[in-house]
């Protein structure tokens, strides 16, 4: 009977405790670009459900948005876009979403480009001609891991204003991301501290950020302007120039075809590295992973 | 004994539980201790050789700027130079005099604010603009503003067509859009059409209340109605080159549009499955009569609804993920609405309300990088109700297209039509294949080859389309 009533006493116990205990409910987080869904990650840790709209692997101008993405956005809490112009397509979905809180001016908006930089402003009128330069500068910071510490910032001020409660638990998650990076940028300034001075061909002006970060130059894109397509004519002057200089690296972003970056190397018979654009995943470490990634692709285009 | 151990426990289970909250909010505000405003930078940017390569026109824009090198500062002299006090003194008050001239020059006082927190400090961004906004440069206040027109060649063999064989400049469309209050979003859409004749309209120009209550924006103006799939899109939008039989012929030539009230409302489904209720009420736009005929021949296309005045129109629209590389939409849509219909061949006009119902449904599959595929079927009916059944029927069409963009920059797609018309019980039909190269987002060239089947005689058609932008042109989801 004894042993009855203990066992009933701890099931009555249980279940009050399940039925009046505060819920702990994560923060819904959308974000625009996976890095930044990444870091925000990070810095949420348990407290927050990260969703990104553009998947990993994709060009991160031109996202075809979902309609069932306007339901995340809706419900979210906190909403963190790049800024810079890059993620204007969720322009109309934060329109349908109908959730003012997460408008610019609204306390769960971030700008994750907040504080940062910026490099490649254009100083003249830009055109069609010009192609697609941003107005605000080259809008692929989040390429720059020291650059990552003020997107962790920035979301980390807006993880305070709409979760005020877990304040001091991000505080500590923010200062545990900038050991984690100031630690690996040892091991990576290492990695590219032999090539320091010299310059890399990309396809895009994705790394510039990057590039300038660990010491290097970005030499020339196989796009002749940004976001329109490589000429032959523009690529043979590339090369010719490649020739001159002794460039050897090229670092072709994995999202872009092959058909140009395989011209170059039959005519110059450098052997082009595909390098990563996108995390893996939303989980913990996954941003330092993708500069640890980006470091070896990197270093691997001197060899 | 164990029974009152368990009880005192239980008692403090439920007193830690109801007390929890508000020991959270009795929390010392977080913000009292930001966030360092320092840059949280740890290592420098390196230099770029200051001599890059002119591989671009535009490169010079794309070095990196310069920064000084701690090398470079001004060796300091700390050799002891000696004066005597008076002179010392007189260096003191000449300090003091000059900051204080600098302190009113900057229009400082000594009761300045001390610098907010951090968190307590506007959004930088905002900062930015405003103070880019007050020292004058005006371009700042600007909307955005932008153009797109499409031109058309349009080569048949039908001789009913009125623009066979002929280039035209369809339409450029002006976009002047932008926040006029927080929240409160402005769009307008003037179009010259100079095929149709008209100099210029305003297609669409309204208020958008964003999330005016939790889940509802509120539309004021004039706009395209949300009726089908492809309701509220421009024609610039749109993946084909001509507008859909069905939706033409018992729809609207382009889109029902009207001066009015639309409310948006997007149902509490949970994050995982997008459903939106749109409710308008409006006055038609350009509020004229259709014209049907009997005559087979003479057939182009049906008059559509033909509102005239009121109308009014529901459409629920839900859509889920299906995984990450998958989209179901569907979609409902309801109008009805007082029309005037003339029959030409015996001369007989007739006024009532008509009723259009329509369903659509989406698929959509992402693959690797940007390739995707959509699939896509629309089925309309046209109802006549009251005096109009006198010289109209009833009349249903539908549509089912596939497109899919194998690259960035390239998609095919198939379309498959049928129509009947509200003036008789013919049918018409026609089979696309269309090729689309997109330059950029704004600049794209399609082109359509169409043979299609109506009363009459079948006909071939091909339609080379160009369209191209400028400046920062949005529009809803769509």
């Amino acid at each position: 009977m004894k042993t009855q009533i203990k066992i009933l006493a701890v099931l009555v116990t249980v279940t009050f405790n399940s039925l009046f205990a505060p819920q702990a409910q994560a923060v819904d987080v959308v974000t625009s670009l996976p890095e930044l869904g990444a870091i925000a990650k990070e810095v949420g840790g348990g407290n927050v459900s990260v969703y990104s709209i553009a998947q990993p692997n994709h060009d991160y101008h031109t996202v075809e948005p979902r309609a069932s993405d306007v339901a995340r956005i809706a419900r979210a809490r906190l909403v963190v876009r790049s800024g810079l112009g890059l993620d204007i397509w969720m322009d109309s979905l934060m329109n349908a979403a109908k959730n003012a809180r997460v408008n610019p001016g609204g306390d769960g908006y971030v700008d994750a480009s907040t504080g940062i930089p910026t490099i490649e402003v254009p100083k003249t009128s830009i055109t069609g001609a010009s192609g697609d330069v941003h107005p605000d500068g080259n809008p692929h910071y989040y390429y720059d891991p020291i650059y990552a510490k003020f997107v962790a910032r920035n979301i980390v001020r807006g993880l305070i204003r709409v979760d005020a409660g877990h304040a001091a638990t991000y505080r500590k998650n923010l200062e545990d991301f900038y050991s984690d990076v100031d630690g690996k940028m040892n091991t990576w300034q290492a990695r590219l501290r032999p090539y320091q001075g010299k310059g890399v061909v990309t396809y895009h002006k994705n790394y510039n950020y990057f590039l300038r970060r660990f010491g290097l130059y970005q030499y020339g894109t196989l796009e002749a302007r940004p976001g329109i397509p490589p000429s032959a004519s523009h690529v043979s002057n590339l090369i010719k120039s490649m020739q001159k200089d002794k460039i050897r690296a090229v670092l072709i972003e994995s999202i872009y075809p092959r058909r140009w970056p395989d011209f170059v190397k039959r005519q110059t018979n450098i052997d082009y590295v595909v390098a990563p654009v996108s995390v893996n995943n939303l989980n913990q470490g996954s941003y330092l992973n993708l500069i640890d990634r980006l470091v070896n692709a990197t270093a691997e285009a001197f060899k | 004994m164990s029974l009152n151990k368990y009880a005192i426990g239980m008692a403090a289970v439920a007193m830690q539980c109801l007390y929890s909250g508000a020991a959270h909010a009795a929390a010392a505000n977080p913000e009292d201790a930001p966030i360092e405003d320092a840059p949280p930078i740890t290592a420098p940017a390196n230099v770029s050789p200051a001599t890059e390569p002119q591989v671009q026109d535009n490169q010079a824009q794309n070095s990196i700027e310069n920064t000084k090198s701690p090398s470079n500062t001004e060796t300091q002299d700390n050799t002891p130079v000696t004066i005597t006090k008076s002179q010392w003194e007189q260096f003191l008050a000449r300090q003091q005099q000059l900051e204080k001239e600098l302190a009113a020059l900057k229009g400082q006082s000594t009761n300045t604010s001390p610098p907010l927190p951090a968190e307590e400090q506007p959004l930088d961004d905002t900062a930015a603009s405003t103070t880019r906004a007050t020292s004058g440069n005006r371009s700042l206040l600007l909307p955005d503003i932008s153009l797109v027109t499409t031109g058309k060649f349009n080569g048949t063999n039908d001789r009913r067509d009125g623009d066979r064989n002929r280039f035209s400049l369809e339409e450029a469309e002006i976009g002047i859009q932008g926040y006029v209050y927080p929240n409160v979003r402005a769009d307008a859409f003037i179009v010259a059409a100079p095929g149709e004749g008209e100099a210029f309209n305003i297609e669409e120009g309204y208020l958008t209340f964003i999330g005016l209550r939790k889940n509802l924006n509120l539309v004021v103006g004039r706009k395209f109605a949300p009726f089908g799939r492809t309701g509220e899109q421009h024609p610039h939008s749109w993946l084909y080159s001509r507008q859909l039989l069905a939706r033409q012929n018992l729809v609207a030539g382009e889109n029902l549009s009207g001066d009015g009230l639309l409310v948006r409302y997007l149902l509490p489904t949970g994050k995982k499955l997008f459903a939106n209720l749109d409710l308008g009420v409006f006055n038609a736009a350009e509020g004229e009569e259709g014209v049907i005929s009997n005559d087979p021949s003479q057939i182009t296309n049906g008059p559509g609804a033909s509102f005239t005045n009121r109308f009014y129109t529901a459409r629920l629209w839900a859509s889920k993920a299906i995984g990450r590389n998958n989209e179901l939409e569907v979609g409902a849509s309801w109008a009805k609405g007082d029309s005037a219909l003339h029959n030409e061949d015996f001369d007989l006009g007739a006024i009532g309300k008509s009723q259009v119902t329509g369903a659509d449904i989406t698929w959509r599959r992402f693959f690797s990088g940007p390739k995707r595929l959509l699939l896509r079927g629309e089925y309309f009916r046209y109802q006549p109700k009251g005096d109009l059944r006198s010289i109209a029927n009833s009349a249903s069409g539908y549509y089912a297209l596939a497109n899919y963009r194998f690259n960035k920059r390239d998609d095919v797609g198939l379309l498959y039509e049928k129509s009947g018309f509200p003036g008789n019980n013919d049918h018409e039909k026609a089979l696309s294949l269309i090729y689309t190269r997109q330059f950029t987002e704004q600049f794209y060239f399609r082109l359509q080859g169409i043979r299609g089947d109506r009363p009459g005689g079948s006909y071939n058609q091909i339609i080379g389309q160009l369209t191209w932008g400028l400046g920062p042109h949005t529009h809803n989801l769509e």
